[in-house]
C-alpha cells in the first residue's frame, strides 16, 4: 500500500518576530485626552500611538477632527512619551503637513481606490520611506488591494503595511466582518506586513479582545486598537474604544499568546 | 448531409475536443510546475507571489499570440482565471 505523501503546510503566520500595536483614540480631541492614552501606551512599553486628526465621517455634521491642532497635540504628547505617531491623511494637500510631523501615514478604507491620493503619497514618501498603513476598502478584494498598493510603492517607498479592517457583509451583529484569512493570504501573495484593525470590525468593545487574540494567532504583524480615556464621551466611535485599563489587561494577555509563538509585542 | 442530422459530425468534433483537452490539461500542469518553481524562488529574490506587472505582461503576450476566432477579451478571461488559480494553489 502506498503511503500518502506528507507535505508540511508552510506557516504563513511567521513573518516577523515582533508584533507592533498601533493604539490610540479614534479622534484626537484634546491634549488631556490624548496624553492619557499616550501615558498608558508608553507605560506598556509599546512604541506607536495613533489618533485621527482629519476624520472621514459619513455624516458631514459629525465631528470632523481637530486638523492641524490635533497634529500639534499628537506631537507634544508623543515627544513627551517617546512614541512614534500615525495619523490618517484624506487629502493630498495634507500629505506634507502630516509627513513633516508624524512617523506614519494612514490611508483609510474610504480612500482604498483613490488612486491619485495613493500616487501622491507614494511620490511624497519615495525618499523618506515613511511608513504608509494602507487600509483595505470594506468592499475591496485582496487582488484589488494588492493592485492599489502598487500606486504607493511604484515610486520607491515599499514601507507599506496593509491593514485589514473588516468587510461589509450581510451580518449586522458586528459593525463589519473581520476577514482574518487576509493574514495568511497577504503573507502568501505578497511581501507586505499585515495589520489587523480589531476595533472597526468589532464595533463594540467587548468583542475587541477575541478579535485581537485571533489576529495574533493567525500571524498578524501588527494590530490597531482604539483606546479612549472616557469612551462614553468620545466624539467618534465611542462604543468600540477600550479604556486604558481594559487595553492594559488585553496587552498583557496578548503578550502571553505572542510568547507562545515566539513573538514579542512592541 | 448525412441522414443522421449531423450527429456523426458532432461526434467527430467532440472527439477532437477531447484530444485537445487532454493536451491542454497536460500543458496547464506543465505550466503550473514552472509557476510553482518560480514561487519557491521568489522569497530569495525578495519578490512577492503576486506580481501585477508580470500578469499584465502575460496578458499582453496572450493578445499578441491571438489569431482568433476568439476575441482578446475571451482569452484574457481564461488567462485571468488561470493566474488566479495559480496564486491560490498551495505550494508543492
Amino acid at each position: 500500500m502506498r503511503r500518502a505523501r506528507y507535505a508540511k503546510i508552510p506557516d504563513l503566520g511567521a513573518r516577523t518576530d515582533e508584533i507592533t500595536i498601533f493604539a490610540g483614540p479614534c479622534s484626537i480631541e484634546s491634549l488631556e485626552q490624548f496624553d492619557a492614552v499616550a501615558e498608558t501606551v508608553a507605560h506598556l512599553g509599546l512604541s506607536w500611538i495613533r489618533g485621527g486628526a482629519f476624520k472621514p465621517r459619513t455624516n458631514l455634521h459629525s465631528f470632523q477632527g481637530l486638523g492641524e491642532q490635533a497634529l500639534q497635540i499628537m506631537n507634544e504628547s508623543s515627544s513627551k512619551h517617546g512614541l512614534k505617531t500615525l495619523t490618517e491623511v484624506m487629502d493630498s494637500e495634507h500629505i506634507k503637513l502630516v509627513q513633516d510631523c508624524c512617523d506614519g501615514i494612514q490611508i483609510g478604507s474610504r480612500n482604498f481606490q483613490n488612486f491619485s491620493l495613493l500616487r501622491d503619497i507614494g511620490i511624497a514618501t519615495a525618499e523618506s520611506k515613511t511608513m504608509v498603513l494602507f487600509k483595505r476598502g470594506f468592499a475591496g478584494t485582496i487582488a484589488e488591494w494588492l493592485s492599489a498598493a502598487e500606486y504607493i510603492t511604484q515610486h520607491g517607498n515599499d514601507n507599506v503595511v496593509l491593514c485589514e479592517r473588516g468587510l461589509r457583509t450581510f451580518e449586522t451583529a458586528t459593525r463589519f466582518t473581520l476577514d482574518i484569512s487576509a493574514v495568511p493570504v497577504i503573507h502568501k501573495q505578497s511581501l507586505f506586513p499585515i495589520c489587523i484593525d480589531v476595533s472597526h470590525p468589532a464595533g463594540q468593545r467587548d468583542l475587541v479582545p477575541s478579535l485581537a487574540k485571533a489576529a495574533i494567532a493567525a500571524g498578524a504583524d501588527s494590530l490597531m486598537i482604539e483606546v479612549h480615556p472616557d469612551p462614553q464621551k468620545a466624539l467618534s466611535d465611542g462604543a468600540q474604544q477600550l479604556t486604558p485599563e481594559q487595553f492594559e489587561d488585553l496587552v498583557l494577555e496578548l503578550r502571553d499568546i505572542a510568547a507562545v509563538l515566539g513573538k514579542k509585542i512592541v | 448531409m448525412a441522414d443522421d442530422n449531423g450527429l456523426a459530425e458532432i461526434q467527430e468534433h467532440r472527439n477532437a475536443i477531447d484530444e485537445i483537452d487532454a493536451r491542454i490539461v497536460a500543458l496547464i500542469n506543465e505550466r503550473a510546475l514552472h509557476s510553482l518553481k518560480i514561487r519557491s524562488l521568489k522569497p530569495n529574490a525578495n519578490m512577492g507571489l503576486y506580481d501585477p506587472q508580470r500578469e499584465a505582461e502575460i496578458l499582453q503576450k496572450v493578445r499578441q499570440n491571438n489569431e482568433g476566432p476568439l476575441y482578446n477579451e475571451h482569452l484574457c478571461e481564461i488567462y485571468t482565471a488561470l493566474l488566479k488559480v495559480m496564486k491560490e494553489a498551495p505550494s508543492l
